[in-house]
């Protein structure tokens, strides 16, 4: 009971910034994912945040020469710097996979660019001056040392991506699961496919660099693949999913405070074991209702 | 002259049907009905040649089975719903990015109103790939009659629809044919289910050539 206490004081004290960033990417992220999942795309939302992470990596690689003569310190690039390469590594991503012609070639592209992403970041991190602390930092993100402008920038992210995924949800359902119907409802094909990987980029490009890939990919795919036959209703599916971002970015806090976990890995741990427990709770339950 | 790329599957065809009421397309497995369906509606552009409407034409279709499997997370309401949300091609650049609803009542009200209609009432928490063939092709209507359509198109309505199943589902088809103004156009290999005289057949043959019969 007192490490409960402790983490929450901690979580709400020192850490509090980080805390309430991550607790409204967790609150948003997954329900941006459940597009993904129901897309038949799971592979995009592990594409994307890594897409963002090879930007930052090139943000590390590139600061250094580009600003050598005017910070004589090592700080990391500013963060607006790894915002706009995340996302210029994303719009080239982004692009690239939404010229492909079917869903099986995006998800074969996104498989693509995620390898390739990952070793570019591999190699432009080892080829940069940062220590192995920066290396961790690029991976885990710096979710405990989020200051106030960092989770200012989440949280604006987070809310504009909530605004627009409940404005046109229906837009999104219907063009995810049945494009047939949807073109015969006059909502063109690509243009919500380009809307969709937006999405996912935005978040990416604007979270990633705080939070780190490893969340943003966690919480993006983990929730929305394993609750996905627990749920019955589209709503449904979102709102499950984002609850259980929530719970678990509560555990990990604890878990992270008592047992000194860091904070990512922990995170995409408990996420598991959570949607896990919850689809078990729900089948166990559907499999006793007759009218499930 | 309808088909895929550059694979002709039938025609050339010419010939036109009334609005309104009951209208059958039979013909062999193959012969390209299911292409001809997706053509009329769009879906798909013809080959060569054109289909002219004399109306505004606002088509739904029933398919013969949806793009879902059994663990998709979609309810019955879900499937209904999404059907009244609609906008029609304006031409301008930001068309399809606010579609309206196609009726003025509270969503909830429409779906549940059109599920009792259908025969559905109560089942609108169901996940709509768990249903029968023939409960899914009942929600698979209402979803059409939601989005206030003048043209319907059935694709093989009696696909995986046990016998008891054929007797009520052909039932409601044809009783909701004869009380609106809404052309059904229902595609079929097998047209003794339907239980009255419809207003017209068209007769595919395997050659792809047509014949349309008009009833008495």
């Amino acid at each position: 009971m007192s490490s409960l206490l402790e983490a929450w004081e901690l979580s709400t004290g020192l850490f509090r910034d980080g805390f309430f960033a991550l607790l409204v990417a967790a609150f948003v992220l997954p329900a941006i994912g459940t597009l993904l999942v129901l897309r038949r795309m799971p592979f995009v939302a592990v594409a994307v945040p890594g897409i963002a992470g090879s930007g930052v990596a090139f943000a590390y690689f590139i600061w250094p020469a580009i600003f050598a003569m005017a910070y004589e310190t090592l700080d990391p690039p500013h963060t607006f710097f790894q915002n706009l390469c995340a996302f210029l590594f994303l719009a080239l991503g982004l692009y690239w996979l939404s010229s492909r012609s079917s869903r099986e070639r995006i998800e074969s592209g996104a498989a693509l660019l995620f390898v390739i992403s990952l070793a570019l970041s591999e190699i432009l991190l080892l080829d940069s001056i940062y220590d192995e602390f920066s290396h961790r930092w690029l991976h885990h993100g710096h979710v405990l040392s989020i200051l106030e402008d960092g989770r200012n920038r989440v949280i604006a992210t987070c809310l504009i991506l909530a605004t627009v995924s409940i404005y046109y949800r229906r837009e999104l359902w219907l063009t995810a699961i049945d494009r047939e119907q949807a073109a015969l409802s006059g909502l063109p094909e690509r243009r919500w496919l380009l809307i969709h990987l937006s999405l996912a980029g935005i978040a990416s490009g604007m979270i990633v660099p705080e939070i780190g890939p490893q969340a943003v990919l966690g919480l993006l795919l983990i929730p929305a693949t394993i609750s996905f036959p627990a749920a019955r209703s589209l709503s449904g599916y979102a709102w499950t999913c984002s609850m259980i971002g929530v719970i678990s970015t509560l555990l990990t806090f604890w878990l992270s405070i008592v047992r000194d976990w860091p904070i990512s890995p922990a995170l995409l741990v408990v996420l598991a074991i959570v949607s896990l427990i919850h689809r078990g709770i729900k089948q166990q339950f559907w499999s006793s209702s007759p009218s499930a | 002259m309808i088909g895929h790329g550059n694979n002709t599957v039938a025609g050339p065809w010419n010939f036109s049907v009334s609005a309104g009421g009951l209208n059958v397309m039979r013909g062999p497995n193959g012969c390209g009905k299911s292409t001809f369906a997706r053509t009329l509606l769009n879906l798909i552009p013809p080959l060569s040649g054109r289909i002219r409407w004399n109306i505004r034409p606002h088509c739904r279709w029933v398919p013969q089975q949806l793009p879902l499997t059994e663990d998709y997370p979609v309810s019955v309401f879900d499937i209904v719903e999404l059907g009244m949300w609609d906008t029609p091609d304006s031409g301008s650049p930001l068309w399809g990015l606010r579609p309206g609803k196609s009726q003025d009542k509270p969503a909830k009200q429409v779906v549940l109103e059109m599920l009792s209609r259908v025969g559905l009432e109560g089942m609108e928490n169901r996940r709509i790939a768990r249903l029968s063939g023939g409960e899914q092709r009942r929600a698979l209507i209402a979803r059409a009659l939601v989005a206030d359509a003048n043209c319907i198109v059935l694709d093989e309505p009696m696909n995986g629809v046990d016998q008891e199943g054929r007797e009520s589902l052909g039932k409601l088809v044809t009783d909701l044919a004869e009380n609106s103004e809404i052309l059904f156009l229902v595609i079929t290999h097998d047209a003794d289910w339907i239980p009255v005289q419809p207003r017209c057949y068209l007769d595919l043959s395997a050659t792809g050539e047509v014949s349309l019969e008009p009833s008495s």
